[in-house]
Formats: structure tokens, C-alpha cells, sequence
């Protein structure tokens, strides 16, 4: 399969008065042609941050990258000048953000905005841009009076499918959806799901799924990275790693996720909180919260090791590996 | 009648939006439809429903923001309308809120440690060691670094400015909490964290919760009572065991049968959907199309919602058949996860 999109080592930081936030702390992953890849983690490990960087929107924020790589189709992302970063946003990768109201305007109506978008991007006049519109709208279950409603009128469940309607409309080569289903019951979700499945069938379009909900993307994705402080510290396809989960964050988030259902009584956490940011990270992020960590895990980053195209940076897991 | 104190009641309340659309004409649409539910002090209600049938609607009613159409919404007893000034001041300090929406909820211009402490000042706390002490405490407990105080909202993640909304709802002991979807932007292992936190909190305080989610795990775990929504009516109402359980709405069953890992192929089972249009509702049930059940009835006569257990009523013409054809079938609440499409 070919390479889509390939990042490597990212590192980046933001710097606030009461000093440097150490943000992404090497994140390397790739994304090939047509598929759908999962990117899942405890909220504030910089999976939003990522997807910014690579739609180079991160800088607007203060963002800085101090080493890496972000490559597209071959081309080097970040060496890319104002013209053609106009191109590449919103054209050949589109975003469905996670606050949909950043990317809606409150003065008008759904229609219009759905239309402007179709036509700045496709060469269509405003009638075929109306149709295309409300064929989109109606595969999103969203009623088409709907679409001449302004945002505050319209329930945050429809702010997010017509957000979702207006990055799919493109026909971009890869969407980045950040947590696109939060808002949706779960009966609305699986047909959302479904709709960005066929989209990616049908025009070969690439999907990055940013999600802390393991049930949306263990339903569509072919990989699933696992994102903890500002790294990914494990990379598998979707049975890999949901069957076989190697590293101990990775098991937990799996064990608390409780997939097979039905919970009451006491919730299922992970014990103690994820790294100040403001600590330059020293060995391996996870090791005051894991059960297995040993004196090595505090003081050396674990490295990438690879197994049968399962990726996994943990000491103790390639302690177990050289016992058998 | 009842003994127990009611916290919040919303009785037959409905609500009509008009809007002037570019032409001048009004359009009239009906978003909430003969409503009514109760929550007794220290007890919670989860409602649940599909996008768009008028939750965050049902809490604007709730919260005083909207006047309803029709019907009477009553905080411990007090018709909220229908009060003196010295009443409502009184409602609004003993009711909190966290928003839908954790992005616009808070103010951009405040850090963190002025967005905390403004309920605290404003309730006429002035002693600044305790409420250091306080915002301290409250930080811990919503699993967030107390030096974050310092920091201004954008510079969150949206699960930790959804955390830090929840954080503010809390600090002032309220007798009534709307929450809105407040655990859906945040991963499984914090979410357990709040939902833990909300529960111990609702236990010391006595506080009355109104709980909208759609995920059907943390909604089994926090309510007493569950409603269902669609189309801006409840279509099915009772206490979280038999709704969970012994659920007799054909919606109630596609929500909870779908909320266990399914494969998307056996959803496409379900028949097309035909949207109901608020401009022109349906004669019948508004679920008949996407009902499996549904029969020639369903389409013109829409059904009144019938009592078939203590406490639980149910709108459906067939909620008496439908019992018998799923037999003594229930959630499921073990075996292996299937994750294969
Ligand atoms: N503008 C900013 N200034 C300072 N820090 C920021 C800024 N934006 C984000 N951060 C910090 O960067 C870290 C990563 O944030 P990011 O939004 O990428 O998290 P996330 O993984 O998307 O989490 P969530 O699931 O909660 O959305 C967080 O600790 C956050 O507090
Ligand atoms: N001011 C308004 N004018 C007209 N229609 C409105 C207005 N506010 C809300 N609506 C409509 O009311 C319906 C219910 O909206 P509401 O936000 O209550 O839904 P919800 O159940 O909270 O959905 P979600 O789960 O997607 O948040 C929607 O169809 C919406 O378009
Ligand atoms: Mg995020
Ligand atoms: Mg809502």
C-alpha cells in the first residue's frame, strides 16, 4: 500500500509565561492510501495538537516545532509556502474539528455555508452546489428544513453532521476527524460511521479518526495508534491491538473502556494523572502510573520496537519479548 | 399522592419556536410536545434520546432560560413563571449548569483560577485561604494540575476544559445540576473518574441531577429514573431497571441493543429512515419509520403514553406485544466483545 501521509519524530512546544509545555514529544505514525486510521488516548495527550500540525494550523496557536517531519503525498508539508498551503487545506485533506463552531459562522444559515464551501473548492454552479448539498445532508440524516436554520437554532448533534457534511462535500484525499461523533446518539453515530466507510469506498479517500471512544473506532478502523503524553506509544492494526494490546496503558484504556457493555457500580479508571507538560519528559512518560515499570522505565525512553507490524515503545514489553 | 420532595418538575410542558424566515412569513415549529417528569431531591434522571429531539431544549426550560409554551416547570414546589424577584434570585444561585458545549461555555477573557472562584466571591466567601483551599480541592477531584489555574480556556484540550466546566458547576453546593452531555468528550478512564465524583458528591449533597447523555453505560450507572426522547415527546419513562431491562419501545430497544459494540453490516438491516419534518409532522407515531414493528395504526394514530408497570409508561400502540415477541431477552451484560465488521 502506498504512503499517504507519513510523520516522523514530531516534536513541538508552546510557551506560556510560566514556562515551556513540551507538547508533542516525538510522535511518528504513518497513514496509507485509503485507509482508515485510528488515533486514540487520555484527553490532553496532544491528539488535536497533532492533527493541527498537520494541517500546519497549529503555528496560529503559538505551536512550535522543534524536530520532524510531516510529509503528504511525497511532499515536505512544513517547507509549504502560503499558495500552496491554501491548496492542501480544506482541498486535498479537510478537517472535521472537534468545536464545531469554530468552523461555523453564526450569521448564516446552513445552506449557505455548506454551498460557499462546495464552490470554493469545486467548480460548481450555485444550483448543482444546492443539490450536492442536500444529498449530503439528507445521507446525514439531517432534515433539509434543518439546513435553512442558523447554528444557535440547530442541536449540537446537527452542528457536528453538518461540520462532517462540509469537510466530505470536497472529496479531499484525506479527512482528519477529531472526535466527530461526541455529540450523536449511538443510533445516528453507526450511520455516520457507516457514511464516512462508503465515502472512503467510494472516492478513495483517506481517514484519520481522532476518538477516545474505542467502540466508533474499533467499528471503522483498519489501525489504531495509542497516544499518551505526547507520544504514540503503540501502533497496530485494529485485531492487533484490541485482541493483543502490549503496552500497559493500552491494556488499561481497553479494560476501562468496558466494551462488552453494561457497568454499574464503581467505574473502572486508570490510577494517578498524566505528566505536567511543563516537565521535559525523561524516560518513559507512563512509568509512575504502570504496574509493570522498573528502574530503567524512569530513567531512558523506551524506543520503538516491531513485531509483526505491531508497533510498541515499552521496556517491559521487550523485556518479555527477549525471554521467549 | 407522592411523599417525596421533588427537587424539579416538568409538568405538560411543550414548547413552539416561531421563526421569520427571509420572506417575511412566521413558521411555527413545535420542538417539545407534552412533556412531564419529576426528580425527587438527591436522585437523578437520565434522559437519553436521539440528536435533535429537544434535550438541551428541555434543559433551557428547566434552567428558566426559555419560557415554555405550555405547562409548568416547579422547583421544589415553586412554579419558576410564576414567583416573586426574591424567589427566582433564590432559584438561580441553587441551580448549575454544564453545557453541551465546553468550547463556548466559558469565558475566554478568564483564567481558570477567576472562572472558579467568581461563584465563591459572588456567594459572599471572602476568605482567601479558603478559597485557594477550595479551588485547590476542586481541581484535584476533577483530575487536573492545580497550576493550571493560571491558564486561560483555549489553552485546554476539550476534555479537560469540558473537566474544568464541571469543576465550576460543583464548587458551590447546588440543589439542582443540569448536566448536558457531560462526559462525552472525555476518554473512558476520566470519564469513570467524573462519574465516580458525581456520584460521591450526589450522595454527600443531596443534589438532584438531570443527566443527558447517549452513552447508555454511564446512564445505567448514574440513574434512578431514565425517560427516552424522540421527536420532542418522551416516549418511554421509568425507573433505570425497568427501562434498561424490560424497555417496550421499539427506539428504547434500538438504542440499547446498538450501544453494545455491533457491527456496522447488521445495521444495515435497519429500514431507510424517513425523517419526520417539524414543518410537517407526523399523523401517527413519529418513529414509524424507522419502526420494525410498526403496523398500519402506527401510521395515523399516534400512540398515548400507557402505564404498564409501576411508574413506567411507554408510547407505543404495541408495547403489550412487543414484550411478548423479545421474550425474557435483556441487555447483554457479558461474553466476548466482537470487533470484526
Ligand atoms: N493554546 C494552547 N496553549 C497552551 N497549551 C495548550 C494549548 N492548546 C493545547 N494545549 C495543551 O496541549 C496538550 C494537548 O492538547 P490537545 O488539545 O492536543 O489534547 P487532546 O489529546 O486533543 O485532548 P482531548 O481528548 O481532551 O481533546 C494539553 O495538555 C493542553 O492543555
Ligand atoms: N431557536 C430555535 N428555533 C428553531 N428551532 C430550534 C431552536 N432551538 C432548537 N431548535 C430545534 O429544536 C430541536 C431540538 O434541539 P435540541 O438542541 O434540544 O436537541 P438535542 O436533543 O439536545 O440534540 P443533540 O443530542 O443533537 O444535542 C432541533 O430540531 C433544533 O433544530
Ligand atoms: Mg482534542
Ligand atoms: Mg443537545
Amino acid at each position: 500500500m502506498n504512503r499517504l501521509l507519513w510523520v516522523e519524530d514530531l516534536s513541538g512546544h508552546i510557551d506560556t509565561p510560566k514556562g515551556r509545555l513540551h507538547i508533542l514529544n516525538g510522535v511518528s505514525f504513518c497513514v496509507h492510501e485509503n485507509e482508515c486510521f485510528g488515533i486514540i488516548g487520555e484527553s490532553g495527550s496532544g491528539k488535536t495538537m497533532t492533527a493541527l500540525s498537520v494541517l500546519r494550523y497549529a503555528e496560529r496557536l503559538g505551536f512550535q516545532i522543534d524536530a520532524g517531519a510531516i510529509v503528504f503525498e511525497g511532499e515536505d508539508v512544513l517547507g509549504f509556502n502560503k499558495r500552496r498551503l491554501l491548496h492542501y487545506n480544506g482541498g486535498r485533506v479537510a478537517v472535521i474539528p472537534q468545536d464545531p463552531m469554530t468552523s461555523l459562522d453564526p450569521l448564516f444559515t446552513a445552506e449557505s455555508q455548506l454551498v460557499e464551501t462546495l464552490r470554493t473548492h469545486k467548480k460548481l454552479t450555485v444550483k448543482q452546489a444546492k443539490a450536492q448539498a442536500y444529498a449530503i445532508a439528507e445521507k446525514m440524516r439531517i432534515a433539509p428544513e434543518k439546513l435553512k436554520c442558523y447554528p444557535f437554532q440547530l442541536s449540537g448533534g446537527m452542528l457536528q453532521r453538518i461540520v462532517g457534511a462540509a469537510a466530505i462535500a470536497c472529496h479531499p484525499k484525506m479527512i482528519i476527524a477529531d472526535e466527530p461523533t461526541t455529540a450523536l446518539d449511538v443510533t445516528v453515530q453507526l450511520q455516520y460511521l457507516k457514511l464516512l466507510r462508503d465515502i472512503q469506498d467510494e472516492y478513495g479517500a483517506a481517514i484519520v479518526f481522532i476518538s477516545h471512544d474505542m467502540h466508533a473506532v474499533s467499528m471503522i478502523c483498519d489501525r489504531i495508534a495509542v497516544m499518551y503524553a505526547g507520544r504514540i506509544v503503540e501502533c497496530a492494526s485494529k485485531n492487533g491491538l484490541l485482541r493483543n494490546p502490549r503496552h500497559p496503558y493500552t491494556r488499561a484504556l481497553i479494560r476501562s473502556a468496558n466494551l462488552s457493555g453494561e457497568v454499574r457500580g464503581k467505574y473502572d479508571t486508570i490510577d494517578g494523572v498524566p505528566p505536567d507538560p511543563l516537565a521535559k519528559p525523561v524516560g518513559c512518560s507512563f512509568a509512575d502510573r504502570c504496574p509493570h515499570s522498573m528502574p530503567r522505565c524512569f530513567a531512558e525512553t523506551p524506543p520503538k520496537t516491531t513485531r509483526d507490524d505491531h508497533e510498541v515503545c515499552c521496556w517491559a514489553c521487550q523485556k518479555d519479548e527477549s525471554k521467549t | 399522592m407522592n411523599k417525596e420532595i421533588h427537587a424539579l418538575e416538568i409538568d405538560h410542558v411543550s414548547k413552539t419556536y416561531r421563526n421569520r424566515t427571509l420572506l417575511g412569513k412566521t413558521s411555527a415549529v413545535k420542538i417539545i410536545d407534552d412533556v412531564s417528569f419529576a426528580i425527587p431531591q438527591g436522585k437523578t434522571l437520565g434522559l437519553v434520546g436521539e440528536s435533535g429531539s429537544g434535550k438541551s431544549t428541555v434543559t433551557r426550560l428547566a434552567l428558566r432560560q426559555e419560557k415554555p409554551t405550555d405547562g409548568s416547570v416547579r422547583f421544589f414546589g415553586t412554579d419558576i413563571w410564576r414567583c416573586d424577584k426574591e424567589r427566582v434570585r433564590d432559584f438561580r444561585r441553587s441551580v448549575r449548569m454544564v453545557f453541551q458545549d465546553p468550547y463556548s461555555s466559558l469565558d475566554p477573557r478568564m483564567k481558570v483560577r477567576a472562572i472558579l472562584s467568581e461563584p465563591l466571591i459572588v456567594a459572599g466567601m471572602d476568605d482567601k485561604d479558603e478559597i485557594e483551599r477550595r479551588l485547590r480541592r476542586t481541581m484535584t477531584k476533577v483530575g487536573l494540575a492545580s497550576d493550571y489555574l493560571e491558564r486561560f480556556p483555549r489553552e485546554f484540550s476539550g476534555g479537560q476544559r469540558q473537566r474544568i466546566a464541571i469543576a465550576r458547576s460543583l464548587i458551590l453546593s447546588p440543589r439542582l445540576l443540569v448536566l448536558d452531555e457531560p462526559v462525552s468528550s472525555l476518554d473512558v478512564s476520566v470519564r469513570g473518574r467524573i462519574l465516580n465524583l458525581l456520584k460521591d458528591y450526589q450522595r454527600t449533597n443531596n443534589t438532584a441531577y438531570l443527566f443527558i447523555s447517549h452513552d447508555m453505560a454511564s446512564i445505567g450507572f448514574l440513574s434512578d429514573c431514565i425517560a427516552v426522547m424522540y421527536f420532542g415527546s418522551i416516549v418511554e419513562i421509568g425507573s433505570a431497571d425497568d427501562v434498561l431491562q424490560n424497555f417496550r419501545h421499539p427506539y428504547t430497544e434500538m438504542l440499547i441493543h446498538s450501544s453494545v459494540a455491533a457491527s456496522l453490516s447488521d445495521r444495515d438491516a435497519e429500514p431507510p429512515a424517513e425523517l419526520p419534518s417539524h414543518l410537517n409532522p407526523p399523523a401517527g407515531c413519529a418513529f414509524y419509520g424507522r419502526c420494525a414493528y410498526r403496523k398500519d395504526v402506527c401510521s395515523h394514530t399516534p400512540p398515548r403514553p400507557a402505564e404498564i408497570g409501576d411508574g413506567h409508561f411507554v408510547s407505543c400502540h404495541f408495547a403489550e406485544a412487543l414484550a411478548a415477541v423479545r421474550g425474557k431477552e435483556t441487555i447483554r451484560r457479558d461474553g466476548e466483545p466482537e470487533y470484526a465488521l
